[in-house]
């Protein structure tokens, strides 16, 4: 090198580099400081957005599902497990007829405050009634006082809707939630204790309490069969083996919605409600799917050689482009629970579940890396299920699901292992064994 | 020189003072991503992530006075894992055949050429060449240390720095011709 050692000229290059500056946009320091303000975010988030692609399908649902459950404030809850036409329409009426009990009662407790204020004392606020309506009768101003809250307003059958005589089919669950059932009955008894229509009154609620216990009970045991059939779409887990000398160097990925991700299962089984709101499952279960994984590796035993003794040597490993045909033909059997979070318009159901299948399909080829005949697969099931009746012994259920894969024993004589896992949607339907 | 007081208040995440050390070392360490990143836009991500690692992790340096070499080992290790996370491939070109550049008078050359050239000459290297000349000619890393942020052979570093050297000179010399012509 002319007029300018070797060494001198690197150093002089890397002076220059390494004091080089350079003003970065304007926006980073934003960026950068709206990074650090949030929090850290947990473990699992990061897994999961490493994993975007294949877990977002899944997770879009079950937020939606999670939203759906948490809304349920003001849903009412039918009295019955299995759906009962005419018995929605009774405890539809019911709720009717409460919510216009309670709202009258607020009313008359509006106008009860109101006369409170301008009359001071008050034994009875039986002529606050509205043209003959709404008549509430009280012993005492303790009770009016007692009474602050207008949920909890007491109605005596002077009322016209105590006629109607809903008494005895009354929604405990919709009653406690607004705060009537505990209330209504005493609040009754200590207006007509005199009343000899009143003990009458409370041997036919008595009969027919009895009666409607007796029928939920009976309809908690129906048991059913269900068949549903759907399309899923597949990822994996792919795990190198780290015991060879091969590297793979580069995996071909599909699209998240990719056709060769596509599947379908078909399921079958029985279900049986244990609980008002607990039911088991438990069924056969098919699941078919074809995909082609691609996979550039190399080969630390062979590859070429170059360089010399002053520089070093580099070893060129030799690399090639491979293809496993994952042919699945999977039978097996499942079993789970499913919960049932909300009950409006259609009946929304949790459920959670354990999936055991074995591959039946011979090898896809001579040669095949991949042999599914023998294959096993544990699985763990999370579903949502929107369930309808179709009429009283047919239901039919929509249900997006996501199914991973926690065991493997695969028969892959391949370089890699592989965990699968799927979201999918379902239709279904459910047949009742009703009288 | 960085303060102990400033130190001390970005290690308590107080954000006046972590955008007072933003401010001080945003050019420099731009500098530094740019030489290990393709383009601008890359090296401003990479400058976004080193900073955010710089800020969450400043607990770990004991002193101030070692707060200024730990930035820059951050944000070269940064650029390390942009690679390894985006999961390409570092591409090692083919340096069987490198042969010596004949003699020229690279001062005249290095005396013409602006900081920013000199930086789009190292930028044009692939990126083998590019991540192994920066560690080891401006960041002072030895082979063995690069062969295992890499997860390459040292003979591989060794190789790719000759060919990084090789490269460059050839594109001064290119250079240099081309500038003679336009004086003559």
């Amino acid at each position: 090198m002319k007029n300018l050692p070797e060494n001198n000229f690197w150093n002089e290059i890397k002076d220059r580099l390494d004091h080089y500056a350079e003003e970065p946009a304007d926006d980073s320091w934003d960026k950068i400081a709206g990074a650090i303000n949030n929090t850290p975010q947990p473990r699992i988030i990061a897994w999961l957005e490493r994993r975007a692609s294949s877990t977002q399908v899944s997770l879009a649902g079950f937020a939606f599902l999670v939203a759906l459950a948490a809304g349920d404030q003001a849903a009412t809850t039918w009295g019955s497990f299995v759906a009962d036409a005419g018995v929605e329409r009774v405890e539809e009426n019911t709720a009717t007829v409460q919510q216009e009990h309670s709202a009258r009662a607020a009313n008359v407790h509006d106008q009860q405050s109101a006369a409170r204020e301008t009359s001071g004392k008050m034994n009875s606020v039986g002529d606050v009634n509205d043209a003959g309506r709404n008549v509430v009768h009280r012993s005492d101003q303790q009770k009016i006082a007692a009474h602050t809250d207008p949920g909890k307003v007491a109605l005596s059958e002077t009322s016209p809707i105590a006629p109607l005589d809903t008494t005895g089919i009354v929604d405990p669950v919709y009653t406690g939630k607004h705060g009537l059932s505990a209330e209504m009955g005493p609040a009754v008894d200590t207006v007509d204790q005199k009343d000899p229509d009143k003990k009458k009154k409370d041997v036919v609620v008595t009969t027919r309490e009895k009666k409607e216990a007796e029928k939920k009970d009976a309809q908690l045991h129906i048991p059913m069969v269900y068949f549903q059939v759907g399309p899923s779409l597949a990822f994996h887990k792919i795990t190198p083996s780290t015991s060879d000398d091969v590297t793979i160097t580069d995996l071909e990925e599909s699209g998240v919605f990719a056709t060769d991700r596509a599947g379908f299962s078909v399921e079958a089984g029985f279900q049986y409600p244990v609980l008002p709101r607990l039911e088991v499952y438990g069924g056969l279960s098919y699941y078919q799917q074809n995909q082609n994984i691609r996979y550039t590796l190399a080969r630390a035993a062979s590859g070429g050689v170059s360089g010399n003794a002053d520089d070093g040597y580099v070893f060129t490993p030799a690399t090639g482009t491979h293809e496993v045909k994952y042919t699945m033909r999977n039978a097996g059997v499942s079993a789970g629970v499913f919960y049932r979070v909300k009950t409006h318009l259609l009946e929304h159901k949790l459920g959670v579940g354990v999936l055991y299948q074995q591959g039946f399909q011979s090898a896809a080829g001579e040669g095949s890396a991949y042999t599914n005949k023998g294959s096993k697969y544990w699985q763990y099931q999370l579903q949502y299920r929107m369930e309808a009746g179709l009429n009283d012994h047919m239901r039919l259920y929509f249900q997006p699901g996501y199914t991973h894969a926690f065991h493997v024993d695969e028969k892959l004589n391949g370089l890699f292992t592989i965990k699968p896992y799927r979201a999918g949607i379902s239709v279904g339907i459910v047949y009742l064994f009703k009288k | 020189m960085i303060g102990p007081e400033l130190f001390e208040q970005c290690k308590r995440k107080d954000g006046r003072a972590q955008q007072s050390l933003y401010m001080l070392y945003k050019a420099r360490l731009m500098g530094l991503c740019r030489r290990y990143a393709a383009d601008r836009e890359e090296a401003q991500d990479i400058l976004q992530e080193a900073f955010i690692k710089i800020f969450t992790n400043i607990h770990q340096v004991s002193a101030a006075g070692k707060l200024e070499g730990w930035m820059k080992s951050v944000a070269v290790r940064t650029a390390i894992d942009h690679y390894h996370k985006r999961k390409r491939s570092i591409v090692f070109p083919e340096t069987d055949h490198t042969p010596e550049v004949a003699s020229a008078d690279y001062e005249t050359m290095l005396d013409n050429l602006t900081d920013e050239y000199l930086v789009s000459l190292v930028n044009g290297l692939p990126e083998g060449c590019r991540l192994v000349f920066n560690l080891f000619v401006v960041e002072g890393y030895s082979h063995t240390e690069i062969a295992g942020l890499l997860g390459i052979t040292e003979g591989t570093s060794r190789s790719q720095l000759h060919h990084a050297k090789f490269l460059l000179k050839q594109r001064l010399t290119t250079l240099g011709v081309k500038r003679y012509e336009k004086l003559a």
